[in-house]
């Protein structure tokens, strides 16, 4: 097999040149979406959503991987998830976690004295969801963040973020003794 | 529920008007429409002289259509001994449609002074205004002739009016009239349409959130509300001031960028001229003239400026120092490197409008503008003499307003520009600024190469039009033009049957007056009110198309790279400008060998 | 040579022979002259017994080939040091060069043509014509099989380890074995956050049963506190009832942890590690001067580990060190001056102190610190023959010392300062005539002088000028206080016990107004209309010139070697 080598030919012709043919036609193109969109019933090609109008529910529109604003999950005992091991805040590009951590007097040990998001410096880029390694952070929440009047009523602590948060039951540590249910056994990294 | 929509029964409405008026129209005698006018008729109706005024000449043409003897010319009335007639007239036979001209000319130093005896023989119940003895005093007579039996006499004035009634208070009726009823509310328009247009031209929705709500009723109008929104946003923001910045240049810079814009429009004519006592007669050219000369009227044009276009390119280069000076104050390195782009843009691209409008200028013979569109009138449209000069006048132009293809010193999506630091109504009128000099460059485009107020083909005149195809041509295509777009916009929003059905409704009135065109001939001869109102729409409408196209070509040319814009500026247009003024002084050189050479 | 021929033993650590005693040194600065820098005195670091491979000038070598690679060794190292000199690095637990040899974790196997089975490279010494193979199949496996043995037991709690981010297991894990858990039985339970001693809490189950911890406490303090108990899979590590983990060297045990089983209570979730940037520098806690590296971000100092230096400490250092990042605490810095209890601009308190010393018939003195950098004393010194002063020399307090690494002369530059101060008083004397008033004037170093309520009441009386990186009873007596920069944002350096030069590298920027000591005084001989006397950082060349040290001089003129590195790009710790 040899590589085939496309040769693109550089030269222009007078019509190229001059410019005023291509540049009529894009007009004409432009001018012809305008005239469409604008005479035409139900706006022609418009095809937005009409976010905000009262009579669209938005979240139908949504797909189930929407990032929304952040939640903080809770244990069983009604505790919060998160052990403060500071992925999340490590691999936020746009650097909005900021988590203290403290002992625990309970068996998970280590937990966040203070867990706090601004959600005005968040670009909504879900790391910190793939970073977790206790599912104790999710974006599910289908909800865009809501404009506040003042800067510090974005800044979303422990309270507020778990007020959204639900109970999670996966395994802390990896997927646990029933990892021969669950775990893909078909993974290619993994062999065996 | 669906609203209620009655196409038929509104369209079953305008049928029914329509018989009605071709009904009614057809009872009458189309002979009887044509007004009766003298047979020999002066052009202008009535003479107006000024202390400065010269000779002035006077046209009699017979409108008749037999051969009339014309002769005793007579000048009568109670200052007769003020005029006279400059030129011997002897009695003559004036075939149908033949002139002829004659000169008169006033005394203007016997009508200084209060004036002897003679006047005081008048009773007046009102004391006379008190005359200086270096004033003139007003006078009035009449030139009278004889032809077939009838005598005929037109009106002879000599006034003196002061600079405030005769330019200062037209000039800021004007300036009212163009600021504030066009150039603002079209500039403050454009910041809305901009956005609409652009989503209408992208498949998008565009600005439409803004509302008012009183009680149930909730007003969008498209969008429309956001002028007001972005006004009262703009006003709130914050006014922030670099703290190294230079206070005074940083306020005066968008001052600077403003300013000028809007005054460089006291060129530009919106419409012939205004003759005050003359509304509803039907007048000539010459009735015209002599109201555009501010005698018994005024140009429709806020200062006729022999110069004209000369001033416009000295004030237009006054904004250079906004964007520079925008920049320079800052105090931030990349708005002075944007306003350095501004600047050096906005000069190389003044060389090629400059030049540009040399070929015109060659072509038209005057820098007036008000005289450029009436050698349009004359001849041909500038956009069928100097095809070439338009386009690169147009895209100069656009250049010279810094806005897309031409919008680097802004790039406001990666470079940024020039006003950077400006922030809340210091922005804004920046903004502003760029919105005026997109609806400037409509009118100057309009002027120089749309010929201005005028309709095409030259189908209107001073008097009318020329023929009464010419009418029913014009109202059966406008009124058809209006019609369908009314309908389409019926049709395609449920928001908008209002306008739809408003545009319907002119355009039926338009296609009314066309059949009644067709019926009674009417419309060659139409009140002086009617045509200007026609001149200044058509004005209008002339300009906003070109902001139109304008919007257009912002929107659909990506920008230019800064190496481009210059090699565009430095090798296309102006050796283009320059070979186009070569061409045309050749061809004008060659058609007219006869012309004066030396001047006047 | 006493060291290791027989690496394995467990007996005491071998001492290297002292170095070399250099040449007298004399340190020439621009005002005052020279300045002599003091003999160097005897040294007795606690050595590696498992040096490295490189040969040595005399000594006799062998010839290993090592992956194809010959290399030729010091006679008598084991192979895992001969492949580090080959570019192999082969992954162990239990092996540390400071330490005797257990071969205990089995992960260092590799594969000795003519051998019948994998041998333990951190055991077995080299022989003349070795071939060792270290990434053969056989190898990897059998890595990866001990890897997941190592961890069938290992609770996964990553998130919340404080080992996290520096752990030898993570690296491991990810470097050799990085596959699912097959684990489907319960792990065993063990004790988790002990409380085993004054700095330690050990964590049980994360322990890999290396014995890295339990050696160092017989070797390096000789204490012994630690040891396993039970057996098999229920082994675990632990300290005998009644005999907590409390000697001075205790938090050693936390760098050599190759996991989070052992933990300081110091560092307990203070932050995670990959957030550290590390500087090289000196520890300032006593006359020994050992090379640490001070772990800090934004500014702010989170603990003290030791760096290798064979010289001086070799792999340890104390616990009383590791504390002296306590001293750099934000909230106690001085960042303005101050000039009558009142905050101005540092260049108008310069010049207010300038104007209160310069009168020639004041009585003045200066008091140089053993506890501050040549560059300051020194410059100090040109100010007190500038004007005349009288000069004494103030300290920290004796404290306790022993014959590991701790000496009793807690200032890191007593002989440096002594050096630089010449024939100067000293503390006892200057109290006596603070108190009687004998002075109009007083220049303090810094703030070490420790000042009695009497000499307090008189330092308000007069002009007292101190130069403090952080607030203390002698700042809030003096009447001018200068903002200087605190040793972890200087350049310089000191004079160990040895006569060594130690270098101090800045962690970061000084901010607000804080200045070097020896920058401060120079502005202030500036203010005083006298001539230049230099600023830091020529004071710092010339010492690296007179001492021949490079490490200084690349950190004068190379502004990248005083950049921080970022923990998280460097080799796991451990």
């Amino acid at each position: 097999m040899t590589i085939g080598v496309k040769k693109v030919s550089l030269h222009r012709t007078a019509r190229d040149q001059v410019f005023l043919p291509a540049i009529l036609e894009g007009l004409l193109t432009s001018a012809r979406h305008f005239f469409k969109n604008t005479m035409t019933k139900g706006m022609g090609d418009v095809d937005t959503i009409r976010y905000g109008e009262p009579d669209v529910d938005i979240k139908t529109y949504y797909p189930d991987r929407f990032r929304g604003v952040h939640r903080l999950m809770y244990r069983d005992d009604g505790s919060v998830r998160c052990v403060a091991c500071m992925c999340c805040s490590t691999v936020c590009p746009a650097k909005c976690i900021y988590i203290v951590a403290e002992d625990r007097q309970d068996n998970a040990e280590k937990g966040p004295a203070s867990f706090v998001i601004d959600e005005l410096k968040c670009v909504v880029c879900g790391l910190c969801v793939e970073a977790c390694p206790c599912d104790a952070i999710r974006m599910d929440t289908k909800q865009h963040m809501t404009p506040t009047e003042r800067r510090e009523d974005a800044v979303l602590g422990k309270v507020e973020l778990m007020s959204r948060g639900g109970p999670s039951v996966a395994t802390q540590g990896g997927l646990g003794p029933e990892f021969r249910a669950v775990a893909p056994q078909a993974d290619p990294r993994f062999g065996q | 529920m669906r609203p209620y929509r009655p196409p038929l029964v509104l369209l079953s409405h305008l049928l029914v008007v329509l018989l009605g008026v071709v009904g009614l129209s057809a009872c009458g005698d189309p002979k009887s429409a044509v007004a009766q006018h003298d047979v020999l008729r002066a052009e202008p109706v009535d003479l107006t002289f000024h202390p400065t005024t010269g000779k002035l000449g006077l046209t009699i043409v017979n409108t008749g259509d037999k051969p009339t003897a014309v002769g005793d010319f007579r000048i009568e009335g109670g200052d007769w001994e003020a005029f006279r007639l400059a030129t011997a007239v002897n009695p003559t036979v004036l075939r149908p449609g033949e002139r002829m001209h004659l000169e008169l000319e006033v005394d203007a130093t016997s009508l200084r002074g209060p004036g002897g005896e003679r006047r005081s023989a008048v009773v007046e119940e009102v004391a006379p205004p008190e005359i200086g003895p270096n004033d003139y005093r007003p006078a009035s007579a009449h030139l009278q002739f004889a032809s077939a039996g009838r005598v005929t006499s037109v009106p002879l004035r000599f006034e003196d009016p002061s600079w405030v009634s005769t330019y200062l208070l037209p000039a800021l009726a004007k300036v009212l009239l163009l600021v504030l009823a066009f150039i603002m509310p079209v500039a403050s328009l454009l910041t809305w349409l901009e956005r609409k247009q652009s989503a209408m031209m992208q498949d998008r929705v565009g600005p439409n959130m803004a509302r008012i709500s009183i009680g149930g009723l909730t007003l969008r109008l498209w969008g429309l509300l956001h002028i007001a929104t972005d006004g009262l946003k703009m006003l709130f923001k914050e006014d922030f001031i670099p703290r190294r910045a230079h206070r005074e240049l940083y306020t005066l810079a968008p001052l600077l960028a403003l300013v000028p814009a809007l005054v460089v429009f006291a060129i530009v004519p919106f419409g012939d001229a205004l003759c005050y006592g003359h509304l509803l007669d039907v007048l000539s050219q010459a009735d015209v003239d002599q109201c555009a000369a501010s005698r018994g009227g005024t140009p429709l044009q806020v200062a006729q400026i022999d110069v004209g276009l000369l001033f416009y390119f000295a004030i237009a280069s006054i904004a250079t120092y906004g964007t520079t000076l925008a920049g320079w104050a800052s105090y931030n390195k990349w708005a002075v490197l944007g306003s350095l782009r501004a600047s050096a843009q906005m000069i190389s691209y003044e060389v090629a409008i400059g030049l540009t409008v040399v070929g015109a200028l060659l072509v038209y013979g005057s820098l007036e503008p008000h005289a450029i569109v009436r050698a349009q009138l004359e001849s041909h449209w500038g956009i069928v003499l100097q095809p070439v000069a338009f386009i690169l006048f147009f895209t100069a132009a656009i250049a010279e307003t810094k806005r897309a293809p031409f919008d680097i010193p802004e790039g406001e999506s990666e470079i940024i520009g020039y006003f950077l630091e400006y922030s809340g109504m210091r922005f804004g009128l920046f903004f502003l600024g760029e919105f005026i000099e997109v609806v400037f460059v409509s009118a100057l485009v309009t002027t120089l190469f749309l010929g201005g107020w005028a309709l095409p083909l030259g189908i209107l005149g001073a008097s009318g039009f020329t023929s009464a195809l010419a009418c029913q041509a014009f109202f059966a295509g406008g009124g058809l033009v209006l019609c369908l777009t009314g309908a389409a916009i019926w049709r395609a929003s449920k928001h908008a049957e209002t306008l739809g059905a408003l545009l319907l409704l002119i355009g039926s009135v338009h296609l009314t007056l066309a059949l009644w065109s067709a019926f009674t001939g009417w419309g060659t001869a139409l009140p002086h009110l009617a045509i200007v109102t026609i001149g200044m729409l058509t004005w209008g409408i002339k300009v906003l198309a070109l902001c139109w196209l304008q919007l257009l070509i912002r929107w659909t040319l990506p920008r230019f790279r800064y190496d481009q814009l210059m090699s565009l500026g430095w090798k296309g247009l102006l050796p283009l400008s320059i070979a186009n003024i070569v061409l045309t002084a050749l061809v004008v050189y060659l058609l007219a060998p006869s012309a004066p050479v030396g001047g006047p | 040579m006493a060291n290791s021929d027989t690496p394995s033993s467990a007996t005491l650590p071998p001492r290297l022979p002292d170095p070399p005693p250099p040449a007298s040194r004399t340190v020439a600065p621009s005002a005052t002259g020279s300045v002599r820098i003091p003999e160097v005195s005897a040294a007795k670091p606690p050595m590696a017994p498992n040096l490295p491979a490189e040969p040595v000038e005399g000594q006799p070598t062998v010839r290993v080939v090592i992956d194809g690679t010959e290399v030729v060794v010091r006679k008598g190292t084991n192979v895992l040091e001969a492949a580090k000199l080959a570019g192999k690095d082969i992954c162990h637990f239990c092996y540390h060069p400071g330490l005797s040899i257990a071969a205990s974790c089995r992960q260092c196997l590799v594969e000795i043509e003519k051998n019948p089975k994998l041998q333990p490279s951190c055991q077995q010494t080299v022989a003349e014509g070795m071939v060792v193979h270290t990434e053969s199949p056989t190898v990897l496996e059998a890595r990866r099989a001990l890897l997941e043995f190592t961890l069938k037991n290992h609770p996964i709690d990553c998130p919340i380890c404080d080992k996290a981010g520096e752990c030898t297991l993570q690296r491991h894990y990810m470097d050799h074995d990085h596959q699912l858990t097959r684990v489907d039985v319960p792990k065993i339970r063990k004790p988790k956050h002990k409380d085993i001693g004054r700095e330690i809490v050990l964590d049980a189950e994360r322990c890999i049963l290396c014995s890295r911890c339990v050696r160092f406490c017989e070797e390096i303090p000789k204490t012994g506190e630690l040891g396993m108990q039970f057996r098999g899979e229920n082994e675990s590590l632990d300290v005998a009832e009644g005999h907590p983990l409390d000697n001075a060297y205790s938090m050693n045990v936390v760098d050599i942890c190759p996991v989070g089983a052992l933990t300081a209570k110091d560092f307990r979730f203070a932050i995670r590690a990959w957030e550290l940037r590390s500087t090289h520098t000196t520890c300032t806690g006593c006359a020994t001067g050992c090379a640490v590296e001070l772990h800090h971000r934004h500014e702010q100092a989170y603990r003290i580990v030791p760096r290798f230096d064979a010289t001086t400490n070799g792999h340890w250092m104390c616990d009383e060190g590791r504390h002296t990042y306590k001293e750099l605490e934000p909230s106690r810095r001085v960042r303005r001056a101050r000039v009558d209890g009142e905050e101005v601009l540092l260049g108008h308190a310069v010049a207010m102190a300038a104007r209160r010393l310069r009168g020639r018939g004041r009585k003045v003195a200066v008091v140089f610190s053993a506890a501050a950098s040549n560059e300051a004393n020194l410059a100090l010194a040109d100010l007190a023959s500038l004007i005349g002063a009288e000069r004494y020399i103030v300290g920290r307090p004796a404290g306790k010392g022993d014959d590991v690494l701790r000496d009793a002369d807690k200032n890191p530059n007593a002989r440096g300062a002594a050096a630089a101060a010449g024939a100067a008083k000293h503390e006892g004397e200057l109290a006596l005539e603070l108190a009687g008033r004998a002075y109009e004037a007083v220049v303090f170093l810094d703030g070490t002088f420790e000042a009695s309520d009497v000499v307090g009441s008189a330092l308000c009386a007069i002009t007292s000028v101190c130069l403090a990186d952080r607030a203390g009873p002698l700042s809030d007596a003096c009447t001018i206080v200068l903002p200087a920069s605190s040793w972890a944002e200087t350049t310089g350096s000191l004079i160990n016990r040895h006569g060594r030069l130690r270098v101090l590298r800045p962690a970061w920027r000084a901010e607000g107004d804080r200045r070097e000591r020896a920058d401060l005084i120079r502005e202030l001989v500036l203010a005083m209309g006298e001539r230049d006397i230099g600023s830091a950082r020529e004071r710092s060349r010339a010492i690296a010139e007179q001492h021949g040290s490079s490490e200084l001089a690349a950190l004068v003129s190379d502004a990248k070697a005083t950049r921080p590195t970022l923990l998280r790009f460097s080799h796991s710790r451990g």
